[in-house]
């Protein structure tokens, strides 16, 4: 991983250097310029503000702006300076009002799901791809119905076949609630095997009430069990990877308006104050 | 990775179209229908195909044949309907938002549920609460306050400082269009960021104005200000309930850290006259004078501990004027001892009521015990009058009587025994002095301590120690000849109460220290000397090092009419 | 009157003849010109008789002094031939570019990719009236604005050239081979007249008469050979006699077959067997008996390890087979070696091979001692050591015996510029696809999802082969190279719809789709079949900035590598 290795290097010691900056600033300065807040604060707005243009650089692709990649390397590093002019603006001491307590929370969020967004989005895929079963997320629900197509007619068949309603019954008991939607979305991010461990447990429990054929009928829905928790594995990992910007932007777009309603607040109420 | 499981088959003929806003309702079944929503969220479903009617020649009404393309699965088994229509209709769904599209719209709900919550906070009931930055200093808060001036709408008194706060009328709510026009009237305003770093510090504010409203004559400082520096910088609000804090250091280092500011200082006190900077009231309290010095206080410093000047006593060297001798490390040698024991510090500088500084040093209080003016070594009871000379002359000349009624108070009653005590007494001074006017002179001038007046008297029962010695008026005091009715002039004895008056010191918070390790009396032998101590021995303790509080305001106050001296600052 | 069908008239194959302007008179006038008038008219078929490939898919043309009529390196489609006049082709070096004076590619401008913002249409598969009915895409002989050499007798002098006179055929080579065009050829004299024929009338003719099939095959071997052989370093400081000496001596061989369509995917799907059941060239160990030239199609190259064979790289039009071992042999006589790689074909390979005689008496002793391949060393023939030479070659060990395998069975090195995803990098947030979408009218033209092996993912976007199968069989001529780069886009307004590009890609790259009109309504023809036409990945050339997917991906998962270059792909993988 050289390539990335230089590249955090690069970004770490410009983050780095800006940080030390911005401190060394602040120290040298800060006693003397009365507007230290307002400056911290303007910077600060306009590295969010920049963060924020990202979304909406995502939807012009077609102009060549530079590269997402470079565009994210970005956000995340300047999503962490961001924390740095934060605390220098806040002067390191928790709110005491409550219009600025919101807005400190407001950041608190988007800041903490930024940063366990990012560590999702490269952790996941690595447990996505080991795991295998790759599909398409508009496509789970299609094959999950084919997956269920197969399960029932498997086991209606077993009983014309086998003139034993065991495994269909096993399956209506079991197997159904199983095959008709996504199961088990948390365990699966957090790796518990338990209940595919359990389902396939009783499955092979069966196994002694039933006849030859039987038992290969039952081997092949254990195929499908398999194949069905692989699916719901990549549904609950691809859907996490999705949700978790349902409270990253959303939140950021509170932020920016309660970010503007303080610059107004502040310049309407401070008329020269620190 | 050969544990991985395979990717599931399908259908790969069709894109899948994740940029699209609507997705048929069918998806999450499995069976999504061909159509798609239209882009506004209609289901468009209709039939799978469109039935064609098919005349051969000859026919008449012909046959209608359905066109189910190959890819769908070619013509359906029973073909159309007779009328034309398609016999498998679609069934109609109900369209859902992509996953994209819905979190679009959470982004717009999510922003107008903000906008309506700053709505209401601003312009609701608890408008104040909302937008306060913090609790106010118990001064600045409370129904009292909020009612001074004018009638705020409850407790909250924020327009008595922010302009854009104020209402007219008592029931009238806070106006957000006040707010905005204030954010854009300030300057430098919102849209002028780049302006911010022409503000000069500590520069007089739209807030500042409102202070004065209540707190008139906070101006002063000292004559050779050349700006005047803003309330608000150095009293910060919402800080916090109770008290407000006292002012930062980096405040008061604005002025005395940069040299720009005191160089104008010192270029305007040298033009203005001396008696300018005499604006002390002294409330009755003797101030020892330190002259101003020549560049006036103007030093360009940024720490006590580091570079603060020491103070003017010691860097000018001055000594201390008093007309008293007085010899510290004698008092406090082994030589002199009261009961038995040596005497300290406390024996004579007595705290004050406030325990800040000291009681007045007099010779009633604290010299006479030991200092007692014998004259007489027989009679040791007999004792001058301290004070105006005219007094002592007096006794002298009235000596005879001075003994006759010692005589009487040690318990000789018959008149001619006192009149032959009298007699004797008078007698052994003509020994010593020729007459009452060499008596007198040798009182008041004899400072030789050989050859005094009353030689120390041993005592020997326990509790007394040596008398102190009595030369003459001029062991202790400045004698000179040449007063009123040929009486001497004794240079009035001023000690001063108080020293250094720049700042403050409080003794009593000083308890901990002994006396002696700042004040180094046990090695001051002359009066002239000031042992007061140098700001170096303050910084022991005082510096980051020490680790006691070393900002400006422990010592010093910005408004110099404060303290014990200080006039009201409040103007009700 | 349902919203669901809006009902056109389904395109034909001959729907937009290739000149509007031609006449039934300019064909009688062919039809008495040789070769024309030699042509067995019963051979040919009902549907397509020589008449109508000559007004459907011929075009006359006239061309003044200096015009060029083809440049080296343009993709082109056409054969032509000379009926009055002369023409010069430029041998190799041929022109600089600025003095054929390219044209601009035909990318929006920048107010239309900016107005792309609203313009998209918002439903899926939407086009206009004005797209499909885009003529103007043809441009008619009349209207073409022609470009011209700008000093011919320098040109003459300075460069050298060959003169072709009526009745001979140049161009059919690149029309027919897939390939870049090899010469620049350019008018003489202001009374040049040629018939340019696009290939699928060329293609008609050569299937429906002996003559001009054979006749076409002796010139490609004679012009081409020549100018390929001149591309190789080694071979550029033979004189005219020795080269043709070489080109008397030369073999070809075809491996494979080379009339694929429809075949190839069962071919393709053949090849997943193991190495040692395809069709060996030469064999490792045996004799060198000649230099093999590959001229076109894909061959593996593979060296034994321990039971089986394991495959280095994969060799391109181009590559050399050989020389090494016989530059060895040559200048070490006592100590000869075999040839130490086998070489096989995948799917279809046409060869050069010059023999070894030829190369000892003739081509070696023109090269200079110091541009001759280095000597085998003793370690390297045991096995131990790898020499330079050896390490550049072998490709497969910068990215892993498993993924060359992997790549080789799926044919994937074809591409110029193959979809790779990095799985562990990829968050399936499927912001390529949206991109991709956004820069072709709302319709993505990929699908993200293919082949996998391990953490490589090849998705099924259109790898712009160096190879294209998919232009084989296109009855309008609809799919074909773009000027520029080379990629391969579809003319939607001349596609009809026939799906035999996406039967003959292998690599489901192109996908066919039901358009709509504005409202959303399935265009349908007259018999209610809904109209389809066949969409790609156009590589954005109609965008500026490069592909929109590679740009969109946040964490740089998604590649379009070329494979003919794995060096690329292994700084990528080991970034």
């Amino acid at each position: 991983m050289k390539g990335f290795l230089r590249r955090r290097l690069l970004w770490s010691s410009l983050l780095l250097g800006a940080s030390i900056a911005a401190v060394s600033a602040f120290v040298l300065w800060a006693s003397t310029m009365s507007r230290a807040a307002f400056l911290t604060g303007w910077l600060l707005f306009g590295v969010m503000l920049l963060l924020t243009s990202y979304n909406w650089f995502k939807k012009i692709p077609y102009l060549p702006l530079g590269r997402s990649e470079v565009w994210l390397e970005f956000h995340l590093y300047a999503g962490v300076f961001t924390g740095v002019l934060f605390l220098l603006h806040v002067r390191g001491r928790w709110p005491t009002g409550w219009f600025e307590l919101v807005l400190t929370l407001l950041y608190a969020v988007v800041m903490i799901s930024g940063v366990l967004g990012i560590i999702i989005s490269r952790g996941w895929p690595k447990r996505l791809t080991a795991r295998g079963g790759e599909v398409p997320f508009e496509r789970i629900p299609l094959i999950r119905r084919q997956i269920r197509e197969q399960a029932e007619a498997l086991a209606l068949n077993s009983v014309a076949e086998s003139k034993s309603a065991t495994i269909a019954e096993f399956y209506t008991r079991r197997l159904h609630a199983f095959f008709r939607s996504p199961r088990n979305l948390l365990s699966h991010l957090v790796e518990i095997r338990l209940p595919l461990n359990s389902l396939l447990n009783d499955l092979n429990d069966l196994n002694r009430f039933l006849n030859e054929s039987e038992r290969k009928v039952a081997a092949k829905l254990v195929e499908l069990v398999r194949q069905k928790d692989g699916l719901d594995y990549q549904l609950a990992l691809q859907l996490s990877l999705r949700l978790w910007l349902f409270i990253h932007i959303p939140v950021t777009y509170s932020l920016m308006l309660w970010a503007i309603a303080h610059i107004v607040l502040v310049y309407g109420f401070s008329a020269g104050a620190r | 990775m050969k544990e991985q499981l395979p990717s599931p088959d399908f259908d790969r003929s069709r894109y899948e179209r994740p940029n699209l806003n609507w997705e048929c309702g069918w998806a999450c079944d499995g069976c999504p229908c061909r159509i798609g929503p239209s882009p506004t969220g209609e289901c468009r479903a209709t039939a799978e195909c469109r039935p064609v009617l098919v005349k051969n020649q000859g026919e008449e009404k012909g046959r209608w044949k359905c066109t189910r393309s190959k890819e769908h699965g070619g013509p359906c088994t029973d073909g159309p309907l007779p009328d034309g229509g398609c016999a498998c209709p679609i069934p109609k769904c109900r369209p859902r938002r992509s996953l994209r599209n819905r979190r679009g719209r959470l982004c717009v709900a999510v922003a107008a549920i903000t906008l309506v919550m700053l709505l209401i906070g601003f312009c609701g009931p608890w408008q104040w609460r909302f937008i306060s930055a913090g609790p106010v200093s118990s001064q600045h808060h409370g129904v009292v306050f909020s009612q001074l001036k004018h009638a705020w709408p409850g407790s909250e008194g924020c327009g008595a400082c922010h302009t854009a706060a104020q209402v007219n009328v008592s029931t009238e709510r806070g106006d957000i269009s006040k707010w905005l026009r204030a954010a854009f009237n300030s300057r430098p305003g919102p849209l002028e960021p780049h302006r911010l770093h022409q503000v000069t510090p500590g520069m007089m504010t739209e807030i500042d104005n409102n202070c004065l409203t209540c707190h008139s004559g906070h101006q002063f400082h000292q004559p050779n200000v050349t700006r005047d520096h803003s309330c608000s910088a150095c009293h910060r609000e919402h800080q916090g309930h109770g008290r407000m804090l006292p002012p930062a250091d980096a405040e008061c280092h604005s002025c005395h850290g940069s040299s720009s500011t005191m160089e104008a200082s010192r270029r305007k006190g040298e033009q203005l006259p001396l008696s300018a900077f005499d604006f002390r009231s002294t409330n009755g309290a003797t101030i020892f004078h330190t002259p101003r010095p020549v560049n006036g206080y103007t030093a360009v410093f940024n720490s006590f501990a580091e570079n603060h000047p020491d103070f003017q006593i010691h860097q000018q060297k001055l000594k201390d004027p008093n007309s008293l001798i007085f010899n510290h490390a004698l008092h406090l040698g082994e030589s002199v001892n009261r009961a038995g024991q040596r005497l300290s510090c406390a024996d004579c500088h007595a705290p004050d009521a406030s325990g800040m500084h000291f009681q007045p040093i007099t010779h009633a209080k604290h010299c006479q015990s030991c200092h007692a003016l014998q004259f007489d070594a027989r009679n040791p009871q007999m004792r001058i009058p301290h004070g105006d000379p005219a007094n002592v002359r007096s006794y002298l000349r009235s000596l005879p009587t001075q003994y006759a009624d010692l005589a009487r108070r040690s318990g000789i009653t018959a008149q001619a025994d006192t009149e032959k005590f009298v007699a004797e007494q008078m007698r052994h001074l003509r020994e010593r002095a020729l007459n009452g006017e060499d008596l007198e002179r040798q009182i008041f001038f004899a400072a030789d301590p050989s050859k005094q007046l009353a030689p120390g008297m041993s005592v020997t029962s326990a509790g007394l120690s040596t008398r102190a010695q009595f030369a003459g008026c001029a062991y202790c005091h400045e004698v000179k000849p040449g007063g009123a009715d040929g009486l001497p002039r004794v240079t009035p004895v001023s000690i001063p109460d108080r020293w250094l008056v720049r700042g403050e010191f409080n003794h009593a918070k000083h308890v901990i220290v002994s006396c002696s390790e700042c004040h180094a009396a046990a090695s001051s032998r002359a009066t002239a000397d000031i042992i007061l101590p140098t700001k170096q021995s303050c910084t022991e303790c005082h510096s980051p090092k020490g680790g006691v509080a070393q900002n400006c305001s422990t010592c010093h106050s910005f408004h110099t009419a404060r303290g014990p001296q200080a006039r009201q600052l409040i103007a009700r | 009157m349902d919203t669901i069908h809006f009902v056109i008239d389904k395109p034909q194959r001959w729907d937009s003849q290739f000149d509007p302007e031609m006449t039934e008179a300019d064909v009688k006038r062919l039809m008495e010109i040789r070769p024309f008038s030699e042509m067995d008219q019963s051979k040919f078929s009902k549907r397509t008789p020589l008449s109508g490939i000559l007004l459907n898919d011929a075009r006359i043309r006239r061309f003044k002094n200096g015009e060029i009529i083809v440049r080296a390196g343009d993709y082109g489609s056409s054969a032509f031939l000379l009926l009055s006049g002369h023409a010069r082709v430029v041998l190799n070096p041929g022109l600089p570019d600025k003095v054929l004076g390219r044209r601009n590619s035909k990318t929006k401008s920048l107010f239309q990719i900016v107005a792309q913002l609203w313009t998209n249409p918002r439903d899926q598969e939407v086009r206009s009236v004005e797209e499909l009915d885009d003529n103007a895409t043809l441009e008619t002989v009349s209207q073409q604005k022609g470009v011209f050499l700008q000093d011919v007798p320098r040109i003459l002098d300075e460069h050298k050239t060959a003169t072709m006179s009526a009745g001979e055929f140049f161009g059919e080579i690149a029309a027919l081979s897939r390939a870049a065009r090899t010469s620049t050829i350019f008018a003489v004299g202001d009374e040049t007249e040629l018939l340019e024929i696009r290939w699928q009338g060329l293609r008609d003719l050569m299937r429906f008469d002996l003559h001009l099939r054979q006749h076409i095959d002796r010139i490609y071997r004679e012009r081409t050979l020549a100018t390929h052989l001149r591309e190789i370093p080694i071979f550029q400081r033979l004189n005219d006699e020795q080269l043709k000496r070489v080109i008397e001596e030369a073999q070809f061989g075809t491996y494979g077959d080379y009339d694929w369509s429809g075949d190839y995917k069962r071919l393709a799907k053949e090849g997943t067997r193991s190495p040692e059941k395809e069709p060996v060239i030469a064999q490792e160990g045996d004799y060198p008996n000649g230099v093999v030239l590959i001229r076109s199609g894909f061959a593996r190259l593979s060296r034994k390890f321990g039971h089986g064979h394991r495959t280095l790289n994969y060799l391109s039009a181009g590559c050399e087979f050989g020389l090494r071992e016989i530059a060895h042999n040559w200048r070490q006589r006592t100590e000869a070696v075999s040839f130490q790689h086998s070489l096989r074909v995948i799917g279809y390979t046409h060869v050069i091979i010059v023999p070894t005689v030829v190369m000892e008496e003739v081509v070696l002793p023109s090269v200079k001692p110091e541009e001759l391949p280095e000597l085998f060393t003793p370690e390297e023939l045991a096995g131990t050591t790898d020499s330079k030479t050896q390490q550049t070659l072998d490709a497969g060990a910068k990215i892993g015996p498993e993924l060359m395998e992997f790549l080789t069975e799926n044919r994937y090195f074809n591409g110029t510029s193959t979809m790779v995803l990095d799985l562990e990098r990829c968050t399936r947030c499927d912001d390529c696809v949206r991109a991709c979408a956004a820069a072709n009218d709302n319709n993505p033209r990929f699908l993200r999802h293919g082949q996998i092996n391990g953490r490589i993912m090849v998705a099924n976007s259109c790898m712009h082969c160096a190879d294209p199968v998919c232009l084989i069989g296109c009855p309008t001529g609809a799919i074909h190279r773009g000027q520029v780069g080379g990629e391969v886009i579809v003319n939607q307004a001349t596609c009809v719809g026939c799906s035999i590009c996406a039967t003959n890609c292998p690599y489901e790259a192109i996908r066919m789709v039901e358009i709509r009109d504005k409202e959303g309504a399935f265009m349908v023809d007259k018999e209610m079949r809904p109209i389809t036409k066949a969409t790609k990945c156009g590589l954005c050339s109609d965008q500026i900035g490069g592909p929109a997917c590679e740009r969109a991906c946040p964490h740089g998962a998604l590649r379009r590598i070329d494979m003919n270059n794995l060096d690329a792909f292994a700084r990528w993988l080991n970034r």
